[in-house]
């Protein structure tokens, strides 16, 4: 626990560090007529004084409240947020050049075959269903405009 | 006479058979989405924000609002039969819910859940009528010194009431004010913080944020760890309370309809804190505290009380003041600003059919959720049993697809991931994502303000302390802030987000 708020606070205090620098760079201007880097300053400055009490809470006291306690349950599954997030960047890249259906497609059979382990006949029938049924809520019924790709095998 | 005139119109506008349909979608989607554990009103409200972009402002503030409220009503469904809460705000419900339904008297639970949730919404809506006209008089006395304290007390009162550190609830707060500022800044014409990504030039996206937040960062978490769930009964009887239990709850209804009203007004506040508060106080008033945790209905009752009110009370400063009260009035905010629309002030005068039609709207909807949560429950004990593989891919799509279908742009996507990535983190390492949303939403009203105010005071910090009502808005941010330091306590909660 100790050591998750010396990482995070660490992380917090690099961050405001930039925020504080680039936020200079915009311009403070004073206080009759604050400039557009005024406001992020103080808010980075803010940031970085909580994060050194985190950081220094995290030092010089044993425990204390508000950490995280991390069991063996919860190391268990990282690898499924791994290849879930991967699949997600893949989507992302891929959706415009391939299209929605196809993208949409793969990604759930690959969300029920990978991660949640289930049944080839279970995958193939609901990732169809889904793919199928969201085509046709927000593309026919809401008319939001899915990539179709560049494939383009559907109006 | 201007309230009874404005409830009256509202009712005309909320009957309308289209207004009446989209108000049953909502409360009916906010039911679900409160039965189903793993999605919040939060993220349901901002997955389906862009597909109301096609109906008319009113239907669609109308079935957003339904779903907040419907929400809170359907959480307490899971808490009771599953012990696993639905939603933030039914965690407390679990403690004598579930305790009521092993003891065979699930039946009542959910029977005194559902009378609880209506008597205290049908209260909050009538409060929030008559109230609204009178603050929306005293907000236009409000200049920008007294929108910048009170934007000020509100992230301080969220951040005094977060559960787990204040400190890193105001570092969260912090942050969200530095993220409000990304994108173009309208006094000075220039860019901050987009280093050429043409995504960020309009600004950081609410919806995005939201959605990564607490839709996919929960998905995440869900992911590694899977709990499981067990209905308690299958068959589900005798849903009247008797008359002990109304003998029993009817003081701790009346108590956390009260309070659960109040805080869901105050900026910061909301159900989940009222919630725990509510239940906190009839724990100590009550002559057997023995008896909480064990099965005591007024730990189901005073909960889903305050839960409801609060969550008639937080359209108060929207509608009025146009600061929201917690995240989701933030997106409602986002929704309304989107369609053209300002809350504030002046928005009982320019939409009189969306300020008394929402509020009208209120009424039936409450009265929808009664029968949808009494007779219909075995409907929604059957939605209990999908199992999670397969919700998990069908939140992730929706996701994927209202993010995308924002502005039709990738980008949106891409930030959605990086946010439920954050969301993840956080969640890790006890960082709460209310201030953070809050504090995006209020940031840009906050700069303004502040700039402002520093003009017209030739850059003196007095003007904060000028009008009495601004001082008295600073002086409780002031005292949250430093009471912590002196008495080292804080009525923080135990709960999960």
């Amino acid at each position: 626990m100790k050591k998750s708020e010396l990482v995070s606070s660490s992380f917090w205090l690099v961050f405001s560090s930039l925020g504080t620098l680039e936020s200079y760079r915009l311009g403070l201007g004073d206080f009759r007529s604050p400039g557009p880097g005024f406001l992020p300053f103080v808010a980075s400055l803010v940031l970085g004084v909580l994060s050194l009490v985190v950081l220094l809470q995290a030092a010089y006291r044993d425990g204390g409240k508000g950490g995280v306690k991390e069991t063996r349950s919860d190391r268990g599954n990282w690898e499924k947020i791994v290849y879930t997030l991967a699949a997600l960047l893949l989507y992302v890249f891929l959706l415009e050049k391939l299209g929605f259906l196809f993208c949409t497609l793969v990604l759930l059979g690959f969300l029920l075959l990978v991660i949640e382990k289930q049944r080839w006949s279970v995958v193939i029938a609901a990732a169809f269903l889904a793919t199928i049924s969201s085509y046709i809520l927000f593309q026919v019924w809401l008319k939001i405009q899915l990539p179709p790709g560049t494939l383009g095998i559907y109006p | 006479m201007e309230v009874l005139s404005g409830i009256t119109y509202g009712f005309g506008v909320a009957l309308q058979p289209a207004n009446l349909l989209y108000c049953f979608f909502g409360v009916l989607i906010g039911t679900l989405v409160g039965v189903l554990p793993g999605l919040g009103p939060a993220s349901a409200i901002a997955l389906l924000l862009p597909s109301t972009f096609h109906i008319p402002p009113v239907a669609a503030t109308i079935m957003l609002a339904g779903i907040y409220y419907g929400a809170m009503y359907g959480g307490s469904t899971t808490s009771i039969l599953v012990n696993i809460p639905g939603e933030a705000a039914s965690v407390v419900t679990c403690l004598d819910g579930y305790r009521m339904a092993q003891q065979g008297r699930a039946g009542p639970a959910l029977g005194m859940a559902a009378f609880a949730s209506f008597i205290a919404g049908t209260f909050s809506i009538i409060a929030l009528t008559f109230l609204s006209p009178v603050l929306v008089r005293l907000a236009l006395q409000f200049g920008p010194p007294e929108y910048f304290s009170l934007i000020v007390l509100g992230l301080t009162i969220l951040s005094y009431l977060a559960g787990g550190s204040m400190v890193k609830a105001l570092m969260m707060a912090a942050l969200g004010i530095i993220l409000s500022s990304i994108g173009l800044d309208v006094i000075s014409g220039s860019y901050r913080f987009t280093y050429g990504f043409l995504v960020l030039s309009d600004g950081l996206g609410l919806i995005p944020v939201v959605m990564g937040l607490f839709g996919l960062a929960e998905v995440f978490s869900n992911l590694e760890v899977r709990s499981r769930r067990e209905i308690f009964e299958k068959k589900i009887k005798g849903l009247l309370p008797t008359c002990q239990d109304w003998k029993d709850a009817w003081g701790a209804i009346t108590r956390g309809s009260l309070l659960g009203f109040f805080l869901g007004i105050l900026p910061g506040g909301g159900a989940v804190i009222a919630s725990f508060t509510s239940y906190a106080i009839e724990k100590k008033l009550s002559k057997h505290p023995e008896k909480f945790g064990n099965g005591a209905i007024e730990g189901v009752a005073a909960p889903e009380a305050a839960n409801n009110a609060a969550a008639g009370g937080a359209f108060i400063p929207l509608l009025t003041l146009g600061i929201p009260a917690n995240p989701v009035m933030a997106i409602l905010l986002g929704g309304l600003m989107i369609n053209g629309l300002q809350p504030g002030p002046l928005l009982i005068k320019q939409a009189p059919d969306l300020f008394w039609g929402v509020i009208a709207s209120m009424y039936l909807g409450n009265l929808m959720l009664l029968i949808l949560n009494l007779p219909l429950i075995g409907m929604w004990v059957k939605v209990l049993r999908v199992p999670y593989h397969i919700l998990f891919p069908l939140i992730v799509l929706f996701c994927l697809v209202s993010s995308y279908s924002l502005n039709n742009n990738i980008g949106d996507v891409t930030i959605m991931i990086f946010f439920g990535v954050v969301g993840y983190l956080m969640k890790k390492f006890g960082y709460e994502g209310a201030p953070l949303i809050l504090a995006l939403v209020l940031g840009p009203m906050l700069e303004e303000a502040l700039r402002q105010s520093l003009i017209i005071s030739h850059g003196s910090f007095a003007i904060f302390f000028a009008s009495s009502i601004s001082a008295a808005l600073m002086g409780l941010a002031l005292v949250l802030l430093i009471l912590p330091l002196i008495t080292h306590k804080r009525p923080v909660p135990e709960r999960q987000e």
